[in-house]
């Protein structure tokens, strides 16, 4: 599981790939955690290139979002493939993040909030 | 052009009271899904490929429509959020919407066009608005993006119209009237045997039985002798009429099995419940041998057999244990044991059982723990099939409880759960990810980890305090 970190005025671009499960699950929720004590709360996190998540992916994902939203901030997701997206909506996780085709769409999407 | 059909829980939600294993977009009319008529209808107005954008899971969507290969369009799938207005869904969808002319469907509705008329919608950015609405929805086009914004009516004279999909009855309406009338208008399933009577594959009518039409029959489906069918009756796929019986203006569902003698009028019939469209009154009827669903009789013995077998071993292992041990407790005063009603599924069906709390910090208080033998009380309900060995968390009967399960279809309680199986504290969203995330993975060999996970890995951390 790779995670590369860009940012821009408006937020930072996390973009994820490969396999996104609970052994990597602690990284992101460091990573994000690292960066929100560092002030930044916006976030885009890129799923185009993650072939597999399990709840374990998932709940850093809540976790992180919960943590971002204290600071009056906010995680959007964009792009997760077929599989990845069934798992949000099965655990119906899907209705507290948003959603978008890609990540620059999601990163536009603060800059017009 | 493309289309996007947006799909919204609030307009559709309230199907679910009537057919829960259903998602409302995929009710059938005349036995083709409601959404496959909007599918249609984009196919049939030019669009070459359709997003579809649902604010509630539609796994069985997906696996209807999959990516369009059927239809000789690319299909594609996104989410919404309930609130989410036309505009936030183009920025959502952004990329899918960008350089094209499209052709919303906003809504629950059923959508009337004859497939013989023409229906290419123009291109032009003047023609962008509001092409047809109803009170639970509207068709609109643009000719891009951004002539959505400040929409009014379109100038187009549209070629079609829209039926509001409020109540049952609007949706047994459409049936009747596809059925007695427009028939001509729709790509149905099934061949023409007769003027309004259409077959579909492996039907088998046995002697004395008499169609009278318009007639809609599915797949599969087994008509005994003396039964009469119609007119105006649609029966889905999977189905057995049994002898004698009588079935006029009725819609009998996929999966159905409709008893012997019976006469069957200004119904709906879906497994083992039979709904009165006009005012929505539903019976569930408790005799199999009346009225019930196909899948009765082809549930997983397996499955249920390694319940049972697997669930009798740890049983005979914990027996003794749980009577030196139970004994000792009830000794030393921290014997505690509660009843609780919990629910075993989404119909309102409950069972009570024993809860045995360990809050004692002895010897025999820490080693009934570790060896998980307050499940012991419970392992005869898996033996008679009444609960899962590994399943959900069960839920105590609760109104909360019950409207969680409304959108729960995979719930099954579990003696051993899988909440247990992750150390996931009882309560809050974390712990509903988990357990909707493994009921909806569960299979045997998922559940067999879950299980050793939780009897060897985590018996030696489990607390005594609950």
């Amino acid at each position: 599981m790779e995670i590369q970190t860009k940012q821009n005025d408006t937020c930072v671009t996390l973009t994820l790939s490969g396999r996104f499960d609970a052994s990597v699950a602690g990284s992101i929720k460091e990573t994000i955690s690292e960066l929100i004590d560092r002030d930044n709360i916006h976030y885009v996190i890129d799923l185009s290139d993650v072939s597999y998540m399990d709840s374990g992916g998932l709940g850093s994902l809540v976790a992180s979002l919960r943590r971002v939203r204290e600071r009056e901030g906010d995680i959007k997701l964009s792009a997760p493939n077929c599989n990845v997206r069934k798992v949000f909506e099965l655990t119906r996780t899907h209705r507290i993040f948003e959603f978008y085709d890609n990540s620059t769409l999601a990163a536009q999407s603060f800059q017009s909030a | 052009m493309k289309a996007l059909i947006v799909i919204r829980e609030k307009d559709s939600g309230w199907l679910r009271d009537f057919f829960p294993a259903i998602h409302p977009a995929i009710t059938p009319i005349c036995n083709k899904p409601l959404l496959e008529y909007h599918m249609d209808f984009a196919l049939l107005s030019g669009c070459t490929a359709v997003r579809i954008v649902m604010d509630e899971g539609g796994n069985s969507i997906e696996e209807y429509f999959q990516q369009g290969e059927r239809w000789g369009v690319a299909i594609s799938y996104g989410i919404s959020n309930p609130d989410d207005s036309i505009d936030t869904l183009i920025e959502k969808n952004g990329a899918f919407c960008a350089d094209t002319p499209l052709l919303i469907m906003d809504g629950f509705f059923f959508v009337h066009y004859d497939k013989a008329g023409d229906l290419r919608a123009p291109s032009f950015p003047a023609d962008s608005g509001l092409l047809s609405s109803c009170s639970s929805g509207s068709v609109l086009f643009a000719a891009n993006a951004d002539c959505l914004h400040n929409i009014s009516d379109s100038s187009l004279e549209a070629d079609f119209a829209l039926s509001s999909l409020t109540s049952l009855d609007d949706i047994f309406g459409i049936s009747m009237q596809i059925l007695q009338a427009e028939q001509d208008h729709y790509v149905l399933p099934g061949y023409g045997v007769e003027q309004n009577v259409l077959l579909g594959q492996n039907v088998t009518i046995e002697k004395n039985t008499k169609i009278i039409p318009p007639v809609i029959i599915g797949d599969n489906v087994r008509l005994h002798g003396n039964t009469v069918i119609g007119p105006d009756v649609v029966i889905g796929s999977d189905v057995i009429v049994d002898n004698g019986t009588r079935i006029e203006r009725s819609v009998i569902h996929t999966d159905s099995y409709v008893g012997r003698d019976l006469f069957v009028n200004n119904r709906i019939v879906h497994g083992k419940r039979i709904i009165s469209p006009a005012d929505g009154e539903i019976l569930d009827i408790s005799d199999g041998y009346l009225c019930s669903s196909m899948d009765m009789y082809s549930g997983s013995l397996f499955r249920r057999t390694v319940n049972s077998v697997s669930a009798l071993l740890i049983f005979v292992v914990q027996l003794l244990p749980y009577f030196l041990l139970g004994g000792l407790r009830k000794l030393q005063g921290s014997w505690q044991v509660e009843e609780q009603s919990v629910l075993l599924g989404n119909r309102g069906e409950s069972l009570t059982i024993p809860i045995l709390f360990n809050r004692g910090d002895t010897i025999a208080d820490k080693l009934f723990a570790v060896l998980a033998l307050e499940k012991f009380p419970l392992l005869h309900l898996v033996i008679k099939g009444k609960m899962q060995l590994v399943g959900n968390r069960p839920l105590s009967e609760t109104p909360a409880h019950q409207k969680l399960l409304a959108d729960f279809p995979d719930y099954l309680p579990g003696v051993f759960t899988y909440a247990e199986g992750e150390e996931m504290e009882e309560g809050g969203l974390d712990e509903e990810i988990i357990e909707r995330y493994h009921a909806a993975n569960r299979s045997f060999r998922h559940d067999c980890g879950i299980l050793l996970k939780i009897l060897f890995s985590n018996g030696f951390t489990r607390k005594t305090a609950q």
